[in-house]
């Protein structure tokens, strides 16, 4: 069992226990490449097979001594034309959804995203990204963390991309921090 | 001077989408056609409690109250008991969403829409009278015709399926007070989803 700390931009923050297994079969569910023919039915010229939109998770130092923080980044590439949601996300769209899927102890936090762009429509105003979107983090490890082990990363990660219509897309994300003894001496501001 | 006129074109059409319809006052009229080529006009169903639902099944919000049977749950039920559902579609031709009255009945069964009537609404009119701006957003209207409800189908704006279970049903909560004869608690809220192509 793992404590998945749901970050839902928009409606703050919440704590959800499930299995992991049921969270792997909601999100053999909602990913994308599982319902394109409806996308393709409505007549539109977009391709719903295509990917538009990809996310990388990079975490650039990862180690972390017990207790001690370690920084990470999620960057969502859209293709041109392409744009995904601020929070809050203006009249219509979603944020970024980020659920960590971490050990018992381990603490997330997501920084406040970059300043966004507007997107006028037929009803009104979207706030969002074109191009590129860097969703950074920050991860504590427990104090009683065993030096020398590695521990898994593992990010959920929903995002809503659209071009006139729009493509719900949703990838996991996972990476390894190893706990070290010393502080890490690549970070120069620690 | 151009950043200005946008900047006022903007908030004149945020106005204008917003200026639809008005809580606790009489729901604007329409008269929209169904799949079958049968008229229907909000006068006729005087005496019912109506739901009206703003759809496109391309909308990835949409899909997760349809993927899910969460949609046609409530439709069923509701209609069962007496409740009039009407699901409108207000894509414009040639917009995303926009399908054909044939491509409609085939992709209505194959979504086991088990409302009242479809009525597409290519014109816009009927979505612009009640300020519809998202798919899916919903309106409750009361026997007298009263506008009781207008905003998002419930308290979640994630497009995950997952995420309804837990989620308070606005709709489920609006219609059930108005048929038990108490006032409806939530009357207002902002819609969630994709933007309606008109």
């Amino acid at each position: 069992m793992f404590v998945v700390t749901k970050v839902n931009a928009l409606f703050g923050r919440r704590i959800l226990l499930m299995s992991s297994i049921l969270s792997a079969v909601f999100l053999a569910a909602c990913t994308p490449s599982s319902d394109p023919p409806e996308s393709k039915d409505t007549g539109d010229t977009v391709d719903a097979e295509a990917v538009y939109s990809e996310a990388a998770l990079k975490i650039p130092n990862p180690q972390v001594t017990p207790g001690g923080t370690v920084e990470g980044a999620i960057t969502i590439t859209l293709d041109p034309g392409w744009h995904t949601y601020g929070d809050p996300p203006g009249d219509s769209g979603m944020p970024p959804s980020v659920a960590f899927k971490l050990p018992q102890g381990w603490k997330s936090e997501v920084m406040p995203l970059p300043p966004t762009k507007e997107f006028p429509d037929a009803v009104g105003v979207s706030y969002g990204y074109e191009n590129q979107l860097k969703i950074s983090f920050r991860l504590t490890a427990p104090p009683d963390a065993k030096v020398g082990t590695t521990t898994d990363v593992s990010i959920d990660l929903q995002w809503l991309v659209c071009k006139e219509m729009c493509l719900p897309m949703s990838e996991t994300l996972t990476s390894k921090i190893t706990i070290s003894q010393n502080e890490t001496k690549e970070t120069p501001n620690e | 001077m151009n950043k200005l006129m946008l900047v006022i074109a903007i908030a004149l059409t945020t106005m204008m989408a917003y200026a639809g319809a008005e809580t606790g006052k009489a729901a604007p009229g329409f008269k929209l056609t169904d799949l079958d080529g049968k008229e229907h006009s909000l006068a006729d169903f005087k005496g019912k409690v109506v739901v009206l639902e703003w759809t496109n099944y391309g909308c990835p919000f949409v899909k997760k109250h349809y993927k899910s049977g969460n949609m046609q749950m409530l439709q069923k039920k509701y209609t069962d008991k007496g409740v009039i559902w009407l699901t409108i579609c207000s894509s414009a031709k040639g917009k995303q969403g926009y399908f054909s009255l044939d491509d409609w009945k085939k992709e209505s069964a194959k979504a086991k829409s088990s409302g009242t009537a479809i009525l597409p609404d290519p014109t816009g009119v009927a979505g612009k009278a009640y300020g519809a701006t998202a798919t899916p957003h919903m309106f409750v209207i009361d026997a007298k015709g009263i506008l009781v409800y207008q905003g998002a189908i419930d308290s979640n704006s994630s497009f995950d399926p997952k995420t309804i279970d837990g989620a308070t049903n606005y709709v489920a909560e609006a219609v059930d007070a108005v048929l038990a004869g108490k006032e409806v608690k939530t009357k207002e809220t902002k819609a969630y989803g994709c933007s309606v192509k008109y």
